[in-house]
């Protein structure tokens, strides 16, 4: 019945206006209705047209999303754990290197410290004696040995101290290079949640979002970040790699 | 060695600036400044007497090849050493930075020593310890 009382509203007007002229024998008022009753049909062929490119559209969108939404959970994603697996290493690495060095240069610090304070009950009481007399030149000699002695060990251990130090700030260099690499992943996740917000939308019919942005893709320009092991290909290993690369290009 | 050159430190991360900026303090050149990005260099390094770029290759504005390329086709600018020091570690990427007029090539992780050497290289004058 639904279907019928449609089917009257929508050409019923139209349908007894041209029986009416048809009736009467009216050619002209029958011409015209017929013209309507053309423009009305071609209308609604239009409208049926538009719905259905919108849905053309948007399922061209959602395949797009789809395969964007592939590749993230296939290849991206994977790809970003080995990421963060390696900048844990890498941040792990830097602080082990820091601790170890700081342990061995306690110790050094230490003995510096222990031998000063050994040597100044000597000095005390071997200036005492000179004042009352009573040092004997051997005990000088002594002391004076005593002091080059310490002077020698103070000397090498800070050095050594200084050169832990260095390692120690150089250590530090872990903060950038996974910080480098965890910057990518935050990229990443904001297309990945961006993404998910937009198929989200789409499975609501709500075509009006506009589309997702990709996130811009490393480029040689733009740099790549670290070499991540088992990921990046084309890499240098070391230090001597690109020297013996600079020396082959002639510089 | 002139103590009185003046380097500009470009990396995006303070705590390799602060790295190289040590580092270079303990061969002796205390005359450093510093610059988050290749965008915020370039104006400095037009506008100062620099004698020396050390900069990262990644960088979010302007990265460290443009930063390059941009120094070398400025006439007053051309002749700066500028040595790179960088996580990039793709054999395009040393070949493209050595075409475009790079004076050395460091990658990170990297020693206080291959810094020392680098410079002593560039600057001609023997590395120190």
């Amino acid at each position: 019945m639904a279907a019928e009382s449609d089917l009257k509203s929508e050409w019923g007007e139209l349908f007894d206006a041209l029986s009416t002229a048809f009736a009467s024998g009216d050619r002209q008022a029958f011409i015209q209705t017929l013209d309507r009753l053309g423009e009305a049909r071609e209308h609604a062929l239009y409208r049926d047209l538009r719905e259905l490119s919108t849905d053309l559209r948007v399922a061209l969108e959602q395949f797009r999303l789809d395969s964007r939404l592939a590749t993230l959970a296939g290849k991206d994603v994977p790809d970003a754990r080995v990421r963060l697996d390696h900048a844990l290493k890498i941040t792990e690495e830097g602080a082990h290197r820091t601790l170890d060095l700081v342990e061995r240069s306690c110790p050094l610090a230490e003995r510096i410290a222990r031998q000063a304070a050994a040597l100044s009950e000597p000095l005390r009481s071997v200036r005492a004696g000179l004042l009352d007399g009573t040092t004997h030149p051997t005990s000088v000699n002594e002391l004076l040995s005593q002091a080059e002695e310490f002077l020698a060990v103070a000397q090498r251990e800070s050095d050594l101290v200084r050169g832990n130090l260095t390692e120690v700030l150089m250590a530090q260099s872990s903060q950038d290079l996974s910080g480098q690499i965890i910057r990518g992943v935050i990229v990443l996740v904001g297309e990945v949640e961006r993404t998910l917000a937009h198929l989200s939308a789409l499975a609501g019919n709500d075509s009006t979002k506009t589309p997702v942005p990709h996130a811009p893709t490393p480029s040689a320009g733009s740099g790549f970040g670290p070499a991540i092991p088992g990921l990046t290909t084309g890499a240098v290993g070391e230090q001597n790699d690109v020297d013996a690369l600079l020396a082959d290009l002639g510089m | 060695m002139n103590e009185q050159l003046k380097f500009l430190v470009v990396d995006d991360f303070s705590t390799m600036r602060r790295i190289v900026k040590n580092l270079l303090n303990d061969l002796g050149y205390k005359n450093v400044e510093e610059a988050d990005d290749g965008a915020t260099a370039l104006p400095m390094l037009k506008g100062g007497d620099f004698d020396f770029i050390i900069t990262d290759w990644n960088m979010p504005t302007l990265p460290g090849l443009g930063l390059l390329k941009a120094v070398r086709a400025d006439p007053k600018l051309a002749r700066l050493p500028v040595l790179m020091v960088t996580a990039e570690a793709k054999r395009e990427q040393i070949v493209e930075a050595a075409q475009a007029g790079v004076s050395g090539y460091i990658i990170k992780p990297f020693t206080a020593q291959t810094l020392s050497e680098k410079l002593a290289k560039i600057l001609g004058q023997p590395a120190k310890a």
